[in-house]
């Protein structure tokens, strides 16, 4: 699973395929964009907080999506809002990622049914690649949806496109 | 001159040194970060988290759908015919609905646990179960009902049968008394039973 697995007895050497380096390397340092929208924001500052420590998991937020690997979409999106992650996604470098964190971001949340400033899912505007449900999501809960997307980007090829 | 020199020095450490206090200190206390994936914490007590449905004790009465305010839970029901056995929930009250349709939409569902107060058998409550991600958000649409497609149209098309049974029945009960009781059904009726 992991790379080091892989090395020879004396432990000098690590033999690995360019797609296990890759994914590995990505894996396991997803720099987030410093980005938060509403409640769920929150949480996820909670999750980067000691009790929960995201940096054990190598997400540091930054501040420029050009610098960042992972959006978390963590609140209500308004559709003024919209407009302005699209931008932030479309800045950031491939490869990226998007984890969609709570109802608001997932479907529109409390506001799906008659919320007019309400974008109605974050997957209208952008592809997401883990939901994480709840509202807002425990901190356990959001760090699950990390690990899961850590699991995606393992099995992740260079030849094959995904999401 | 010199005297201010040092003075300056010795407060410049000093500050330091109580600016680094707390930082010292901390270096002392046990880490508080929970090594989450091996670590738990407990959750509180009435913690809302997920939602579970008990569907031999649902009697589909749609009113955790009423309830819920952002009406992420679907219900639809058929009523049974006569000879069904539908069951009866654990506290004894006898089921007339089949629930063909019982959803929850975890994607918009906000854990207000409103839908669990009114449920007249506790069959619909909270689980402690948090951590559900999906890659996929159609995933996050839980269909409790327990019934198979082919059931639901098999429940449906009795349920059709005996209208259509009933419909014909009244027809025909309509259809009859004409010849028998002459033109005026109704108003005569009364006016003679008054009189």
């Amino acid at each position: 699973m992991g790379l080091l697995d892989k090395e020879f007895s004396d432990g000098n050497i690590v033999i690995t395929k360019t797609d296990d380096l890759l994914n590995w390397a990505r894996l396991s340092s997803l720099w987030q964009v410093g980005f938060g929208l509403a409640c769920c924001a929150i949480e996820m500052m909670a999750t980067s907080a000691s009790h929960y420590d995201f940096d054990r998991f190598g997400v540091i937020p930054r501040n420029s999506p050009r610098q960042a690997d992972v959006i978390i979409i963590s609140g209500t999106v308004t559709l003024k809002m919209a407009q302005r992650i699209k931008r932030l996604y479309e800045q950031m470098p491939d490869p990226k990622y998007v984890i969609s964190m709570g109802s608001c971001s997932n479907c529109g949340g409390p506001y799906w049914d008659h919320g007019y400033h309400v974008l109605k899912g974050i997957d209208r505007v952008i592809p997401v690649d883990v939901y994480v449900p709840g509202c807002p999501p425990r901190p356990e809960a959001l760090l699950e949806g990390l690990l899961k997307l850590q699991e995606k980007i393992r099995n992740e090829s260079t030849v094959k496109k995904s999401a | 001159m010199i005297k201010q020199y040092f003075l300056n020095t010795w407060s410049g450490i000093w500050t330091v040194l109580v600016g680094m206090k707390i930082t010292f200190k901390h270096l002392f206390t046990p880490s508080v970060t929970i090594q989450y994936p091996d670590v738990k914490v407990e959750l509180p007590e009435r913690s809302r988290n997920r939602l579970y449905v008990n569907m031999d004790d649902c009697i589909g009465c749609d009113q955790c759908a009423r309830a819920c305010p952002v009406s992420c839970i679907e219900i639809e029901t058929v009523k049974s015919v006569p000879g069904d056995e539908v069951g009866k929930t654990s506290n004894g009250k006898k089921k007339a609905l089949w629930v063909t349709k019982f959803n929850i939409d975890f994607a918009k569902c906000c854990c207000c646990q409103l839908c669990v107060f009114p449920c007249p058998t506790e069959c619909i409550k909270m689980t402690s179960i948090y951590e559900f991600s999906e890659f996929e958000r159609d995933n996050l649409l839980y269909n409790f009902a327990t019934l198979t497609p082919a059931e639901v149209d098999e429940k449906k098309d009795s349920y059709a049968k005996l209208e259509a049974e009933k419909a014909a029945q009244k027809a025909a009960a309509a259809a009859e008394p004409k010849p028998v009781a002459a033109p005026a059904p109704e108003k005569p009726k009364e006016e003679s039973s008054n009189n």
